[in-house]
């Protein structure tokens, strides 16, 4: 009776117990070559992989960043916990996105171009074979910033493309009178991604009026409005992102609330705090949307 | 029925229950210790704890943990009329966790698992599956096959398939 429980049987554990093994990994890496043990585990890497089940252990952020190693106008990912990095695919890319229901990166070009990057498989081989191309190019212009958001609920994927007015800035650079620059947004596109079909739906007011969006410097976010009454249905909360901001000193910021329906910005409430252009506002850094939490 | 659960009490009021190890030792705990394996939970929901549980396939000196780790961590509504334990603090709590996993080696963490899922303890599931997961941290597979004594079953062929898949995991 004892001999039967000297040897523990490690490949003999229950299937749902190594997945919550691997759930504790919080290196991906750690999680890859663990599914190469034995063909037990093996299985039951399969299994995680094909319930996208996500780590417990909160994965660190990855960085992503435009890579010539890899070739002209390449990007790769950089884990700083194992110091590695991946080659991700060719681009130009204007914003990234990562969807925790699907464990997807999605990428946007500057040419509406979206990709699907599947981070594990993502450099297992030299050509990329973890990347989907969800959207084909529709432009040819690099204008304006562009964003990929994510609606909750429907799953619909939006490419929001923001348009700011320039003004021809040389001569009032440094200028005291910075209040005065037409500096902000001017125009927002809102497309529907349909895959299916390769082309851009405009998305009309309508569609998002039970929505609100975050837009910043390599930020976008979008909640149904009825979580948070106390934001306005149907607007886009924008903070700066374009480049002339950071070079002014004293630039107005493009800060406010964009009412999709109206088609025009509005102040913040409070907004006297926010983007009055006598505050003394740095140029740098670029003011940032983050989510306070009590952890 | 209530006779023989007042017999059997004796701290704090809660009412008692046996439990039987594979080899037939007896632990004497209250309700509110054992219900955190949802196992006994269930079956003291359903009313057939009142002859002792046994446990076939949880050995004594296994059982002897985890009874000392449901102890530790019964909070307030076990400890009730007992304030030495009822103030059992968090750190307190970390510190026997800690202890508890960091002593923890092949094969008792092996069978501390087993009698966990059998019992449906999660805290402690999660607690013993998260040292797995950091006894496997930055190493090869080969490591891991060493670290828990594990055969390689893969062919050749397949082996070569499985890291030519993510081969940027493997090359060290």
């Amino acid at each position: 009776m004892k001999e039967e429980t000297a040897v523990a049987d490690w490949s003999a554990l229950p299937e749902d117990v190594i997945i919550t093994v691997m759930g504790c990994l919080s290196v991906l890496g750690d999680l890859v070559r663990s599914g190469a043990v034995c063909s037990t585990w093996r299985d039951a890497y399969a299994t995680f992989r094909r319930l996208h089940l996500p780590s417990t252990t909160a994965q660190p952020p990855w960085l992503l960043y435009a890579c010539d190693a890899h070739g002209p106008a390449a990007a790769a990912l950089y884990c700083p916990a194992t110091g590695k990095s991946l080659r991700a695919w060719s681009t130009g890319c204007r914003h990234a996105i990562y969807d925790d229901a699907d464990g997807l990166f999605y990428t946007l070009r500057y040419d509406g171009f979206v990709y699907a990057i599947d981070v594990p498989r993502a450099a297992a081989a030299s050509s990329p074979p973890a990347t989907r191309e969800v959207m084909r190019s529709v432009t040819n212009a690099d204008n304006g910033s562009k964003y990929l958001v994510r609606v909750p609920c429907s799953g619909d994927l939006l490419q929001v493309w923001r348009f700011v007015n320039y003004d021809n800035g040389d001569e009032v650079e440094e200028d005291e009178d910075a209040e005065d620059l037409p500096l902000g947004t001017k125009h927002l596109q809102i497309f529907k991604v349909d895959g299916v079909e390769q082309k851009l739906v405009e998305a009309s007011a309508a569609s998002l009026e039970d929505h609100v969006l975050f837009l910043g410097h390599g930020f976008s976010a979008c909640f149904p409005a009825e979580h948070f009454p106390a934001l306005k249905p149907g607007c886009a909360y924008l903070a700066d992102d374009h480049e002339l901001v950071s070079v002014r000193k004293h630039c107005r910021r493009d800060i406010g609330r964009w009412d999709m329906k109206r088609g025009q910005m509005e102040k913040l409430s409070g907004e006297d705090d926010v983007a009055a252009p006598s505050q003394p506002w740095l140029n740098w850094p670029t003011p940032v949307w983050i989510t306070p939490t009590f952890y | 029925m209530a006779a023989a659960a007042a017999e059997a009490t004796t701290d704090g009021g809660g009412k008692m229950i046996i439990l039987i190890s594979a080899d037939g030792k007896r632990f004497e705990v209250t309700e509110a210790v054992a219900s955190q394996s949802q196992l006994i939970s269930n079956m003291i929901e359903d009313d057939c704890t009142e002859n002792g549980v046994r446990l076939p396939n949880v050995d004594g000196d296994i059982l002897t943990m985890v009874v000392d780790y449901c102890n530790m961590h019964a909070g307030d509504a076990a400890a009730a009329g007992d304030t030495m334990k009822a103030s059992s603090t968090e750190e307190e709590l970390k510190k026997f966790d800690a202890e508890l996993v960091q002593a923890l080696e092949n094969p008792v963490l092996f069978k501390l698992i087993l009698a966990a899922n059998f019992l449906n303890i999660k805290s402690l599931l999660d607690m013993t599956c998260q040292r797995v997961a950091d006894m496997m941290s930055g190493k090869t597979p080969e490591q891991m096959r060493e670290t828990f004594s594990i055969e390689n079953d893969f062919t050749p062929e397949e082996e070569a398939a499985i890291r030519q898949e993510n081969a940027w995991a493997f090359d060290d």
